[in-house]
């Protein structure tokens, strides 16, 4: 018999073999294999392995100063989380310090100095050697010096307060005066506050922590969370509910300019109550024209201007009477900075009328922190505004950033022609970007740094960063760098103490003065400073990341009373009176942004990532806007729009907002996530460069036009 | 409270919206956690991988009557017949019998995406790329993580490397046990408003499973009856209506 193999046989004997294949292990093994084995790749960035290590420091990237665990493996922090069991942050940590730990590998991150080749516009720089920096910082200063004599040198401060801004005063001190600048920070209110009173109380805080309602226009303060817990009533009133007043019980929606006039129709109806006669034992001169000019802003004629109904005003006071004691702060928006100082009045007029000064839960005097004594008197700290324009021909900037917005337009007019700009920032973006020279300081967990408290608040407070990861060679303390060139210029000498040494005699005046109480980070009750033994204990519990707070404020024995000057008094009535609007076919562009993100530093990576893939922080460059606003100006989602005034002109993508006031373009501004890793320094500026300053130095609202590309 | 991962357990999570405040820390805590690289440039923003993604939603009303909430969605832990379980053709992913925690294999996947696709929570990423940071930050890496490939599913296990840690911790204490809150993920450890609760939904006298058995509960989609372990909370008529709502409701362009 034989055997004939056919075509079709050998056919079916492939297919069947093929469908055989199939339904074996083999392909499915081959490509398990092959997926095993990308997943192997010999690039493939692997873990570190190491030992691992973990220790409780405090956050310094602003004055909440939370405390915070830190993870190392090999001596190198990889994570960051809170603590449950600290007293102060009750566990709580926002996500730009949960992000911390990876600001050190930031791609702007300065490793050494660097010098700028040329004029403003050049890009190009060139590391300089730190001697080098040295000797040219000195050099620049002889020469402003015999040009235009010592108050041509300025510093202009990013976070005021702190040790190292006592330095600067120091160095300023030593050349024969020069001009310190603070930059605005949330204690500036406050400070406005206490100048209006006589007796003058010296600086004032708010009790918040023994308050039953705080009302806040602009940005709310940094609330204390057992305060949160306690159940403080936060009202909000601005045009648009920022970040951190996202859980207030109230928000009171009012249009772009108009704080003024809400304080004073609501001081109105708290003196309205039968009974109330507070303003008339708390207001010293100018009582009658103040009376006169309360009673313009009934509820009916403030809701005309700040577009609440009169029914809001009128439960607004209510709510201000019924959960006292309530004070009334304004605060300081992120993106637009500080109120108006007509504002800021308008503001401190209902404090007294709500009698939160002088009182429990109110606006107590605060003491300072002990040890942090200037002694530096012939330089006084000076707000950017009154710095005369074309004055100051070497600036040195300095690199905190305490999450705040400057626009570039507020320190320009300050320059003299040619001015040179040294910075002393960690990394190449915002305002060191600017700068003739470079010099880095620590990034964020790479130095010993001190976290004074809230500059709001009525007990003064600090914590300690230890430093958890060692600096570049190249990066230098400011202080430090400050002392050798004012040796270098044969200066009299300052004091070149490392940062440890400096902190540590603060912390032995604090336990000096043995009042308040410490806590410790990893858990426990509060207890008195008093039972610590010695101010090296203190400083141990310091670094460990315990925070020691002052004892609560007692109230003065004599009552400030508020003395209204005629200027003052007209300054309220033409900020009650002077809202901004809009002009047909145009806008009011209100910046916005979330703290930490439109200041002068860099997001770490994770952040940028969070900024770039989703949208829950507003994305820099985008123009928020109402439909009907966007429909009248035929506006539409999404697409690119040329944003114009009188400053200058930018583009912005329109995102329609429902809950966008009408009439309001909210621009966020800050450094853009989506050029996280682009070239240093060659990054479009924000669109802050477009908020146009007042001779106040406000920069909150700006008619602007808005017109699809 | 007993988070104990004996058997039985099932690990979950009430997340009250009414308490979140859509600050991002949950998202950067996971991100730092898991070790996830920020993607190139190119990427947009539909190709990083958020193993928690939080999203914006509105309430549709004009100003000033408009509200916002925002939902963090990872992977829900599908309790009923995860789909990603039935159609991965690899057994990448896995459903721990231990935890009712739905884990993905980076080892065995292949990359093929059916479970993306049959995700009904759109919480399952794909790695376009090579894991990359910038320089000299490899070597601040989570070290219990690994970093995972080009070409890979990944999603949410509820920081199962920090199971794993307290697993270990308790064994070297001579514990079968966990303490209570020895074991939470990087999201919630990272809540500051303490919106996002966890713990074990088969105890019934876990502050999860309580927080599941309120009023205000929902779940996400719960009409196709996968039993998500993730539960979310809110008071509002308008949020809750959200969790039966088709992807476009809470925003493409929110996400």
């Amino acid at each position: 018999m034989t055997t004939t193999l056919t075509r079709r046989d050998a056919l079916m004997v492939m297919g069947g073999s093929a469908v055989g294949l199939m339904l074996s292990p083999l392909p499915w093994k081959l490509l398990d294999d092959v997926a095993i084995r990308t997943q192997n790749h010999p690039w493939a960035v692997p873990a570190p392995r190491g030992r691992q290590t973990s220790r409780l420091t405090r956050c310094s990237l602003c004055p909440a100063g939370c405390a915070l665990r830190a993870r190392s493996v090999n001596g190198r922090p990889f994570a960051l989380a809170p603590v449950p069991g600290d007293l102060a942050s009750r566990g709580t940590a926002c996500a730009l310090g949960l992000a911390a730990a990876q600001l050190a590998y930031h791609p702007d991150r300065l490793t050494g100095p660097v010098r700028r080749l040329g004029p403003e516009w050049m890009t190009a720089r060139v590391p300089v050697a730190p001697i080098g920096a040295v000797h040219l910082v000195s050099r620049w200063l002889r020469e402003t010096q015999r040009a235009a004599g010592a108050e041509a040198v300025a510093v202009l401060d990013g976070w005021p307060g702190r040790e190292r801004s006592l330095r600067y005063r120091r160095f300023l001190a030593s050349l024969g005066g020069g001009t310190y600048v603070a930059a605005p920070d949330e204690g500036a209110f406050l400070g406005r506050f206490s100048g209006l009173l006589d007796p003058h109380p010296g600086p004032l805080g708010a009790d918040l922590e023994r308050a039953g309602t705080v009302l806040s226009f602009g940005a709310p303060p940094l609330l204390p969370r057992s305060a949160a817990e306690r159940g403080l009533t936060l009202i909000h009133a601005g045009p648009r509910r920022p970040a951190q007043a996202a859980l207030a019980d109230l928000w009171l929606p009012i249009r772009p300019g108009t704080e003024a006039t809400l304080a004073l129709a609501l001081a109105f109806l708290l003196l309205e109550t039968p009974g109330s006669g507070r303003l008339a034992n708390l207001v010293a001169e100018e009582r009658e024209p103040l009376l006169a000019l309360l009673a313009r802003f009934t509820p009916e004629a403030a809701a005309a201007t700040t577009g609440l109904a009169p029914a809001a005003i009128r439960q607004a006071a209510l709510r201000l009477r019924a959960a006292g004691p309530a004070v009334a702060l304004a605060g300081i928006d992120a993106a637009a900075g500080p109120l108006a100082p007509g504002d800021e009045i308008a503001i401190a007029l209902l404090g007294v009328t709500l009698g939160s000064v002088g009182r429990v839960g109110g606006i107590l005097p605060r003491a300072g922190l002990p040890g942090a004594s200037d002694g530096c008197e012939r330089v006084p700290v000076r707000d950017l505004h009154t710095v005369p324009d074309g004055s100051i021909h070497l600036l040195l900037l300095d690199g905190a950033d305490p999450g705040l917005a400057l626009p570039w337009s507020l320190v320009a007019p300050k320059l003299a022609p040619g001015a040179r700009l040294v910075s002393f920032a960690p990394y190449l973006s915002g305002m060191a970007t600017r700068a003739d020279l470079i010099v880095p300081a620590p990034a964020p967990l790479e130095g010993l740094a001190e976290i004074p408290g809230s500059p709001v608040l009525a007990q003064a407070a600090l914590g300690v960063a230890a430093p958890l990861l060692s600096p570049p060679p190249g990066c230098r303390e400011p202080g430090e760098f400050l002392a050798a060139v004012a040796a270098a210029t044969g200066l009299p000498e300052i004091e070149a103490a490392p940062v440890e040494s400096r902190l540590r005699r603060w912390v032995e005046a604090i336990h000096r003065a043995g009042r308040g109480t410490v806590i410790r980070a990893g858990g426990g009750e509060a207890s008195e400073l008093s039972a610590l033994a010695s101010a090296a204990d203190l400083w141990d519990l310091l670094l460990a990341g315990g925070r020691w707070i002052d004892a609560s404020a007692t109230p003065p024995r004599l009552l400030p009373a508020l003395r209204l000057a005629p200027g003052l008094l007209a300054l309220v009535a033409a900020a009650a009176g002077g809202q901004r609007r809009a002009r047909p076919g145009e806008v009011l562009l209100v910046p916005i942004g979330i703290r930490g993100a439109v200041g002068t530093g860099s997001l770490p990576p994770a952040l940028a990532k969070l900024c770039r893939e989703s949208d829950l922080w507003p994305a820099a460059g985008d123009a928020f806007v109402h439909p009907d606003t966007a429909s009248a100006l035929r506006l539409r989602d999404g697409r690119e729009a040329v944003l114009v005034t009188t400053a200058g002109s930018g583009r912005a993508r329109v995102r329609i907002d429902r809950g966008a006031m009408p009439g309001v373009a909210f621009v966020a501004v800050g450094p853009g996530a989506a050029e996280f890793g682009a070239t240093p320094g060659a990054r479009e500026e924000s669109l802050l460069r477009l908020c146009v300053p007042d001779a106040a130095g406000i920069w909150r609202v700006a008619p602007a036009t808005l017109q699809e590309v | 409270m007993s988070t104990a991962a004996a058997s039985n357990s099932r690990y979950g999570m009430a997340i009250d919206l009414d308490r979140c405040t859509g600050c991002g820390a949950c998202m950067v805590a996971c991100a730092v956690e898991n070790n996830v690289p920020v993607p190139p440039p190119e990427a947009g923003e539909r190709k990083g991988i958020t193993l928690l993604r939080v999203y914006r939603a509105e309430n549709g009303r004009p100003f000033p009557e408009a509200e916002t909430a925002h939902l963090p969605i990872g992977c829900q832990h599908c309790g009923e017949e995860p789909p990603c379980v039935t159609v991965c053709p690899q057994n990448a992913v896995e459903v721990d019998p231990e935890t009712g925690i739905v884990g993905q294999i980076p080892a065995r996947c292949l990359g093929c995406r059916y479970c993306m696709a049959a995700c009904p929570y759109h919480a399952r990423y794909f790695n376009w790329w090579d894991p990359a940071w910038p320089a000299g930050m490899e070597q601040a890496l989570n070290p219990d993580i690994a970093p995972r490939m080009r070409g890979v599913v990944e999603k949410c296990n509820f920081c199962h490397g920090r199971l794993q840690a307290a697993k270990a911790k308790a064994a070297a204490e001579g514990r079968s046990e966990l303490k209570p809150d020895e074991y939470v993920p990087a999201c919630v450890e990272a809540c500051p408003a303490r919106a996002i609760r966890f713990g074990d939904l088969a105890d019934s006298s876990s502050e999860v499973a309580r927080l599941a058995r309120e009023p205000r509960a929902f779940r996400l989609l719960a009409r196709l009856g996968t039993e998500p372990s993730v539960v979310y909370l809110s008071d509002r008529d308008w949020v809750r209506r959200l969790g039966d709502a088709a992807g476009p409701a809470l925003g493409e362009s929110h996400g």
